[in-house]
C-alpha cells in the first residue's frame, strides 16, 4: 500500500529511506500523519455544532474566512469522547479543495522516519483501525500509527 | 449567446470564450459577489444560531408556550402534542426547530418563544425559535461535500463577529416536517384551494398614466401589451382606433394618457372574447405581485382605490368602467359604491376568468372576502372539504354544471342548504329570474350591474353589514 506522501516527488521531504509525520495523540495511542496533507494546526477553535449531521462531524469552524468542516477523530476511530474541558487541536487538511479539520487531543512534533522502522499493519487489528491506518512504525518505547487521511474523509462514501 | 453576454454584462458580470479547433470550448462566467449575498434573519434555537433566508420570512410573531400572558397575545397550542398557533383565523402549523433539529434541551420552562412565519410555495407554516436577533446580509457558502444529505440545511456562511453559521432551508424543513405533504391539509383546510382570495398575492402591472400617477391593474386581466407607433392612431368619429390584428380597436385615454407626444403609444389590452380594447398609458412600469388590499375607495369614477403596492400608494384601476367607455354594451356602468368594513365571505362561482378577475377585487372594495372558484364542481368539493361562506354569488351560464343544477345541489342538502345563493346572468329577465328562483336562488341580479350585486348581498347576508 502506497500513501500519498510516497507518491509526491519531493525529495527534501521524503525519500524512499524517511517519511516526514506530524505526530498527534489521540486517547493514549501516538498517532502520525503526513506532512504533506497537513495545511494548518489549530488550537483550541469555537466549532459551531452541526445538527442532524453524522456524529463525526464535530461542526464547523472558521478558518481565517473559510469554512471548515471538523472532524471528531475519536468518534470517527471509536474511542470514547474526551473529559470535559479538556482542548483539543485540530490538524487541518484538504480534500478535493475542501478543507477539513481533524479533531485531536493534541499535536506534538514533526518527525522524519527511517522507512526501515515501517510494518504493514498487524493483521490483528481491529477494523476500524485497520481500515484508517497504512502501517505503524516502531518508535523507541512507542508505537505510531500512520493515519490515513483521505480515508478518514471519506465520509460520504460510506452513506 | 449575445443575449447571455449582455444580461451578464447588466449584472456586472463578465463571460469570457476560450476555444481550442477541434478540441473544445471553455465559458468562463463570472457574476458579481453581491448576487450570492442574501439577507437573512438570524434565529436561535437550542443555544445554537441559524440563519433564515429573509426571502422565505413572511412575519415574526410572539407567542408564549403556556397559558396567554395577556388577553390578545398569542398562544401555541397543542393537538396530541403538535404545535400550532392560531393567526389571524387560521390555524398555522409549527414546527420547534429545536425538536427538528434535535438540538436537545428544549427549554419550554421559557415561556415566551417567537415564531418565524415562513411561506414555502403555497403553504405557511410556523418556525418555532428561542429567540430573534437582527437581519444580516450573509454571503452564502455551499456546506460541505460530507454533509450534502443533511437536506436541512441551503449553506453555511460566516457572520460578522466570526462565527460560522448554518443557513436554513425552508423547503428542507418543510419536507422534513410533512408541510405540504398532507398531513397539514387538514389544518389547514380550505386554503389551498382557495382559487383567489381578495387578500393573497396577486399579480399586479404597475403603469403610469395621467399626471404621473401610479396606477395598478391585476395582470390577469391584462391580456396583451403593446406599443405601438403613433401614426397608427386613427380616428373614428372622433374617437382614437388602432387597427389591430385585422380589427378596429378602440382606444381610451386616462386623462392627459395621450399626450401625442412620445413617437410610440403604449398600450394594454384587454380582450373578452373577440372584444378588444386599448387603454392608453404613459409608461408600462413593472409586475410585481402584491395583496391587493383596496384601501381607499376611489372618489373618481375609472378607479378602484387605492391599495399599497410595491410599498408605494398606488391606484388600482377600476377595468369595467374603461371597458364601459370603449363599448357601451360591454356592461353598464353603474356608480361605485363605498368600502364597507365588515367582511363577510363570499364564495364566487364563474367559469369566465375574466369576471372573476373583475370581480374579486369589485366585491374586495365593497368591504367583502371574496373566494373565487372556476366552476361549480369547484365549489362543491369546497363545500365537501367543509369550507363555509356567508353567501355564494354564481354564474348560470357555465359548461359542465350550470347555475340552475348548482342551485338545485346546495338546495337538496348539506353544509350550505341555507346559503343566500345569487344568480349573475346577462339575462335578468322576468322568466329567467322565476326559472332561477325555482331553482333556489335567493336573488337574480344581472351580470354586470355591480351596485345590484352589492346590494343584494348586502340585504340577503345573514350577518348585517355595518356601513
Amino acid at each position: 500500500m502506497t500513501t500519498n506522501i510516497l507518491e509526491r516527488p519531493d525529495p527534501a521531504l521524503t525519500t524512499e529511506e524517511n517519511q516526514v509525520l506530524v505526530t498527534l495523540t489521540l486517547g493514549e495511542q501516538l498517532c502520525g500523519v503526513p506532512v504533506l496533507a497537513v495545511r494548518d494546526v489549530l488550537g483550541e477553535q469555537t466549532i459551531t455544532r452541526i445538527p442532524l449531521a453524522p456524529p463525526e462531524i464535530a461542526g464547523s469552524l472558521n478558518l481565517r474566512g473559510r469554512i471548515v468542516t471538523a472532524i471528531d477523530l475519536r468518534q470517527r476511530l471509536r474511542l470514547p469522547p474526551p473529559p470535559p474541558g479538556q482542548p483539543r487541536m485540530s490538524v487541518v487538511a484538504d480534500q478535493g479543495g475542501e478543507l477539513y479539520a481533524l479533531l485531536v487531543d493534541q499535536v506534538s512534533e514533526v518527525l522524519s522516519l527511517d522507512a526501515s522502522t515501517f510494518e504493514r499493519n498487524p493483521p490483528t487489528l481491529e477494523k476500524t483501525w485497520a481500515a484508517f491506518s497504512t502501517g505503524i512504525f516502531r518508535l523507541d518505547g512507542r508505537l505510531l500509527v500512520v493515519l490515513d487521511v483521505a480515508k478518514l474523509l471519506a465520509l460520504s462514501g460510506e452513506e | 449567446m449575445d443575449v447571455v453576454k449582455t444580461n451578464i454584462e447588466k449584472i456586472g458580470g463578465t463571460i469570457d470564450l476560450k476555444s481550442t479547433v477541434g478540441q473544445g470550448t471553455t465559458f468562463t462566467v463570472k457574476i458579481p459577489l453581491t448576487l450570492a449575498i442574501v439577507s437573512a434573519l438570524i434565529v436561535e434555537a437550542g443555544k445554537e444560531r441559524f440563519a433564515i433566508p429573509q426571502l422565505s420570512v413572511v412575519e415574526l410573531v410572539r407567542a408564549s408556550r403556556g397559558a396567554a400572558l395577556s388577553s390578545g397575545s398569542s398562544v401555541i397550542e397543542r393537538i396530541n402534542d403538535t404545535p400550532v398557533l392560531r393567526l389571524r383565523s387560521r390555524l398555522l402549523p409549527l414546527v420547534s426547530l429545536t425538536e427538528l433539529l434535535a438540538l436537545g434541551s428544549d427549554d419550554r420552562a421559557e415561556d415566551s418563544a417567537h415564531v418565524v412565519v415562513a411561506q414555502v410555495g403555497q403553504h405557511m407554516m410556523g418556525i418555532i425559535v428561542d429567540r430573534v436577533f437582527d437581519t444580516e446580509e450573509i454571503v452564502v457558502k455551499p456546506v460541505a461535500p460530507i454533509l450534502r444529505h443533511v437536506t436541512m440545511f441551503s449553506g453555511n456562511t460566516i457572520l460578522g463577529d466570526g462565527s460560522v453559521i448554518m443557513i436554513l432551508d425552508p423547503n428542507g424543513i418543510a419536507r422534513a416536517s410533512g408541510v405540504g405533504a398532507g398531513s397539514e391539509a387538514k389544518l389547514l383546510r380550505g386554503a389551498p384551494v382557495e382559487a383567489q382570495s381578495s387578500a393573497d398575492k396577486t399579480a399586479m402591472l404597475l403603469f403610469r398614466a395621467g399626471e404621473n400617477q401610479r396606477m395598478a391593474v391585476p395582470l390577469g386581466l391584462v391580456a396583451r401589451l403593446e406599443d405601438i407607433p403613433r401614426e397608427k392612431i386613427e380616428l373614428s368619429c372622433g374617437a382614437p382606433v388602432t387597427q389591430y390584428r385585422g380589427k378596429l380597436m378602440p382606444l381610451i385615454a386616462i386623462d392627459g394618457g395621450d399626450d401625442g407626444q412620445k413617437p410610440t403609444q403604449p398600450l394594454l389590452v384587454f380582450a373578452d372574447g373577440d372584444r378588444t380594447m386599448g387603454l392608453m398609458v404613459d409608461e408600462i412600469v413593472d409586475v410585481v405581485e402584491d395583496s391587493l388590499d383596496i384601501e381607499l375607495a376611489a372618489g373618481r369614477p375609472g378607479l378602484l382605490g387605492t391599495a399599497v403596492i410595491g410599498g408605494q400608494a398606488t391606484d388600482v384601476l377600476d377595468t369595467g368602467y374603461w371597458l364601459t367607455q370603449a363599448w357601451q354594451d360591454w356592461f353598464r356602468s353603474v356608480p361605485r359604491q363605498g368600502t364597507a368594513p365588515g367582511q363577510p365571505h363570499i364564495l364566487l362561482v364563474d367559469d369566465s376568468e375574466f369576471f372573476r378577475q373583475l370581480t374579486v377585487p369589485m366585491l374586495g372594495a365593497a368591504g367583502f372576502r371574496v373566494t373565487a372558484v372556476g366552476s361549480a364542481t369547484e365549489a362543491l368539493r369546497l363545500r365537501d372539504t367543509g369550507c363555509m361562506f356567508d353567501a355564494i354569488v354564481s354564474d348560470i351560464e357555465m359548461p359542465e354544471m350550470d347555475g340552475m343544477q348548482f342551485a338545485r345541489t346546495i338546495r337538496s342538502g348539506g353544509a350550505w342548504v341555507r346559503l343566500p345563493l345569487i344568480a349573475m346572468t346577462a339575462h335578468s329577465d322576468t322568466d329567467n329570474a322565476r326559472a332561477g328562483r325555482e331553482a333556489g336562488f335567493t336573488d337574480y341580479v344581472g351580470k354586470f350591474e355591480r351596485e345590484a350585486l352589492v346590494a343584494s348581498l348586502r340585504t340577503n347576508l345573514t350577518e348585517p353589514v355595518v356601513v
